[in-house]
């Protein structure tokens, strides 16, 4: 019987939850050949999980487990994100301590957290434990709807299982990057998607980055890189069909000593993935000059590149097509784009099948 | 937009007046060409602004000696399209930006330099 996670409506909190209880069954199987599955179902994310024999006893033993509560000191994005999940704990014991909460808590509820997530789909409580704004952004304190009597409201809070689901699936599946002062971190959303694979995406495309004009530059930038490695994936594997819906993005601002959010959204990947898995020829040579844009676009003076590259990515239109046109063009006249990194004709029909 | 885009970037007369705005703009430096198409809005002025282009491709290729001409046919062709008269009805008020937007992206494709080819095999 499969694994659920029921949906409760706050995205990136459901899709931490999903990546954290394939890891926890991963992590856990005695037979350890099986490999969990994550599928978007609409109301719930489904583990399958067959032939999987999760056990507390090998989870406890597992290295590898293990070696998902420790705070990396770098800042490679491939590390596991618990820094900048627990960005608002300002100290570096008091991020230390909830990584140890997690931890316990997963361990000690695992048998409860298992039964529950195949009876019935394990279903968010919002009260408990308080939900670190680094995971998601609507958990920060404020006013988050209209109201004329009261304007401030508390952090939103979680139950225990949840929460420590969600932190631990925040600091596997999070890709956070800092830049200045600015966080900006991004969600892949698994539509159907082997967590071997996930993984291997992951240590991947977690490291690429580049000096960003902003959140959405990031998350355009980020699609490529991903939407890249799984064309690379499908055209050395036949059987490989993992998809992912989308990517789940915001950022925050440092104010003084206090981090706040700034803007928050979601990008379809449905247009590049089918571009890199349906005519994986012809959108090698499309992401192969999307990414040296990208790259010309992260140094100063040209920005103008990225931002255009941005838009067409964010939002496909005739209008964003024609802009980018514009600029590349004056970039390509004006010698500025070697000629390996123009694209064909081929190619450039590849990118007017996404507008 | 996507069939329709495909669609004329596939045009062979889309592909030759496409061939000739990269030509002008990477051998020739014809900004103005480039300006004029960006900003032509209408049949009319999108008509005016391919006729300044030919113009000018034509001028630059008599003093370089080039043979390769586009076909007069081509330019008619490209205004029957601009006027929207092969795409579906919804369409056809985007007619001109779509037939821009392809003639554009075709100059943005990195191709052997077409008319220098010619002239050699014509010299051969």
């Amino acid at each position: 019987m499969p694994y659920s996670i029921t949906k409760s409506g706050v995205p990136i909190f459901d899709v931490a939850r999903a990546y954290s209880l394939a890891a926890v069954l991963s992590y856990s199987d005695e037979d350890e050949s099986t490999n969990p599955i994550i599928s978007d179902t609409g109301s719930c994310f489904v583990i399958d999980f067959p032939k999987g024999k999760p056990s507390l006893a090998h989870l406890l033993q597992d290295a590898g487990w293990q070696g998902l509560f420790s705070i990396p000191n770098g800042l490679d994005p491939r590390n596991q994100a618990w820094g900048s999940l627990f960005v608002t704990d300002l100290s570096m014991a008091a991020k230390e301590k909830k990584v140890k909460q997690v931890q316990k808590q997963l361990e000690q509820g695992f048998d409860d957290l298992l039964m529950r997530a195949q009876a019935q789909g394990l279903i968010a409580r919002f009260e408990g434990e308080t939900l670190p704004g680094g995971l998601e952004p609507s958990a920060f304190k404020g006013s988050k709807s209209s109201t004329r009597a009261q304007y401030a409201e508390s952090q939103t809070e979680v139950d225990k299982t949840n929460w420590a689901l969600a932190c631990l699936g925040g600091a596997l599946a999070g890709r956070y990057v800092w830049q200045r002062r600015n966080i900006f971190a991004v969600y892949p959303i698994p539509e159907r998607v082997h967590f071997i694979n996930w993984q291997d995406i992951r240590e991947k495309t977690y490291g690429e980055r580049l000096s960003y004009l902003g959140v959405r530059n990031a998350v355009a930038h980020y699609s490529v890189v991903l939407a890249e490695t799984m064309r690379q994936m499908a055209a050395n594997s036949s059987s490989f069909s993992d998809s992912f819906s989308g990517l789940a993005y915001f950022s925050l601002f440092k104010t003084g000593n206090q981090w706040k959010p700034s803007s928050a959204g979601f990008l379809s990947l449905q247009p590049l993935i089918e571009m890199a898995l349906g005519h994986t020829h012809e959108s090698a040579k499309v992401f192969e000059v999307w990414e040296k844009l990208f790259r010309r676009g992260s140094v100063r003076g040209s920005e103008d590149l990225a931002e255009v590259l941005t838009n067409l990515i964010m939002s496909p239109s005739l209008e964003s097509l024609e802009k980018h046109n514009r600029v590349l063009l004056r970039y390509i006249a004006g010698k500025e784009v070697k000629a390996m990194n123009q694209y064909t004709e081929d190619a450039i029909k590849e990118v007017m099948q996404i507008v | 937009l996507s069939k329709e885009l495909a669609q004329l970037f596939s045009d062979d007369a889309i592909r030759e007046m496409g061939n000739v705005l990269r030509t002008a703009l990477r051998e020739n430096n014809d900004y103005a060409s480039l300006i004029e198409l960006e900003y032509a809005e209408s049949v009319p002025a999108l008509a005016e602004a391919l006729k300044k282009l030919l113009r000018r491709y034509d001028s630059f290729a008599s003093h370089k000696k080039w043979s390769w001409r586009p076909a007069t046919t081509s330019y008619e062709k490209v205004m029957f399209l601009a006027t929207g008269q092969g795409l579906p009805i919804d369409q056809q008020e985007n007619a001109v930006r779509l037939v821009r937007a392809t003639l554009i992206s075709h100059a943005l494709t990195f191709t052997p330099f077409q008319a220098k080819s010619q002239k050699e095999e014509t010299n051969a």
